[in-house]
């Protein structure tokens, strides 16, 4: 099911929000080439919201613990972060990002 | 009696499910509203900083290093000049290495993840701690600041143990300790607390580091041994006895007589004024609250970061003698009381205390 996430203009360039849908977390990403991602909105260490982190190199790094991501893969990169990032496809259309949730 | 009160603090003990079950466990710290683009700005990473700091932190243990051991060769009276130059190696080494095992281990030091891992490598050495068991002691001690059962870190307990505390000025108990470890990790075993936070994926780093250290430590005696002199150990292993009193000067401020389980880092945590100086060999970790709160800001933006966010901090402590005029009569008095605990005023109109609740 795809949702309407937010406009595109919301997610600066080389940065990160974060949406709620039906009580779930979501972190949408926006490249510096302007090409929009969404994760999981949590830490898949400990719960923590990864909208608060740092996006930098195309990796989020989490506020709480710095475990960081790559947010186009979800791939974990390293202690404390073990456990891969789960990923949603993106799409915009007329200046909205949808993603698909399951 | 006061045997009993330390179980508490043993990590694979009852307690730390008892603060599971009070909910004080990976809970929602207060943090302050500090709006996202000014928070963007604060946690930009950069190399410049640390690589200047670094430069001159190994620049003045060549320095000193070199002083000393011209001095130790020379004999004499020139002898006694080994002192002053040993004295800043060692401090360097042993007090320093601390602050920088810390800032590198966090990774926000540098930009560059080899320049934080290299320097956390060398670090990690110097203070004799493995780097991945203390990668994980340092997380969890971020998830739960002094949770009684479940930080691995606190250095002052209730009632605190003065002796150890005292010795370890010298790192003589902590060195000590480091050996057994070495050993014990280097055989490939775990305590049971490093159990607790250390996940099997990770262990054999442990082993492997272990295993390396240990082999420069015997190989640094085995010199000692051949030479018959103590000069190599003055540069390896020794300044974590003769220079690590520094570390633990500016490491009592942190957490010392503080509230323990709550959700707030205003009420366990200090924020000290510190010189340039010290700022230097402790790398601005006197910024303490705003470090637990915001711990992705590098340290050279703290103070920007205090002032950000001031207005919803208890006032800071206005230097290191100040905070030990209140925290040393505080630990005495925990030694009788253990439910006393140093419990700041906030100013007019900042969020009140978010405590959590008592595990017992």
């Amino acid at each position: 099911m795809w949702i309407a996430a937010c406009k595109a203009e919301d997610v600066d360039a080389d940065d990160v929000i974060g949406i709620r849908h039906d009580g779930v977390d979501y972190a949408i990403f926006r490249s510096p080439e302007d090409e929009y991602y969404a994760t999981a909105g949590h830490c898949t260490h400990e719960r923590e919201l990864l909208c608060d982190g740092l996006v930098m190199d195309g990796e989020i790094e989490c506020p709480k613990h710095l475990g960081r991501f790559n947010y186009a893969s979800g791939a974990a990169q390293g202690a404390p972060v073990l456990v891969d990032l789960r990923t949603y496809p993106t799409r915009v259309e007329d200046g909205v990002v949808y993603l698909e949730v399951s | 009696m006061g045997r009993d009160r330390l179980a508490r603090y043993d990590l694979a003990g009852q307690e730390g499910a008892l603060a599971e079950e009070a909910g004080l466990t990976s809970g929602q710290w207060f943090r302050s509203d500090v709006p996202r683009k000014r928070m963007k700005e604060l946690m930009r990473r950069s190399d410049q900083p640390a690589i200047r700091d670094t430069a001159i932190w190994l620049g003045l243990m060549v320095v000193g290093g070199g002083l000393g051991a011209a001095c130790w060769i020379a004999g004499g009276l020139w002898g006694w000049l080994a002192v002053p130059g040993f004295l800043v190696y060692g401090v360097l080494y042993g007090s320093s290495g601390d602050s920088r095992w810390h800032e590198s281990g966090h990774g926000t030091a540098f930009r560059t993840r080899w320049m934080s891992n290299a320097v956390y490598q060398i670090a990690s050495f110097m203070m004799m701690r493995d780097p991945t068991v203390w990668r994980w002691s340092h997380t969890r001690h971020h998830t739960d600041t002094l949770i009684v059962g479940r930080d691995p870190e606190i250095q002052v307990m209730r009632p605190a143990r003065l002796a150890k505390l005292l010795a370890n000025f010298f790192g003589l108990v902590d060195v000590p300790f480091a050996f057994r470890d070495l050993a014990r990790h280097a055989a490939g075993r775990l305590k049971a607390d490093e159990a607790t936070f250390i996940p099997p994926t990770e262990r054999p780093k442990v082993y492997r580091t272990a295993r390396i250290s240990l082999g420069i430590y015997l190989a640094t005696g085995a010199v000692c041994v051949l030479t018959g002199s103590l000069l190599p150990l003055m540069f390896i292993g020794g300044p974590r006895i003769y220079g690590t009193f520094m570390h633990i000067v500016y490491g009592l401020t942190q957490h010392a007589g503080m509230g323990e389980n709550v959700l707030d880092h205003r009420l366990n945590t200090r924020t000290v004024k510190m010189c340039r100086v010290n700022r230097f060999l402790y790398w601005n970790m006197n910024y303490h609250v705003e470090h637990h709160m915001f711990p992705m800001i590098p340290y050279h933006r703290l103070p920007e970061l205090h002032e950000e966010i001031k207005h919803d901090l208890a006032p800071v402590y206005p230097s290191i003698w100040a905070a030990y005029r209140e925290l040393v009569p505080a630990v005495l008095r925990q030694l009788k009381d253990q439910s006393y605990y140093v419990r700041r005023e906030l100013p007019e109109g900042a969020p009140a205390f978010h405590e959590g609740q008592p595990a017992r």
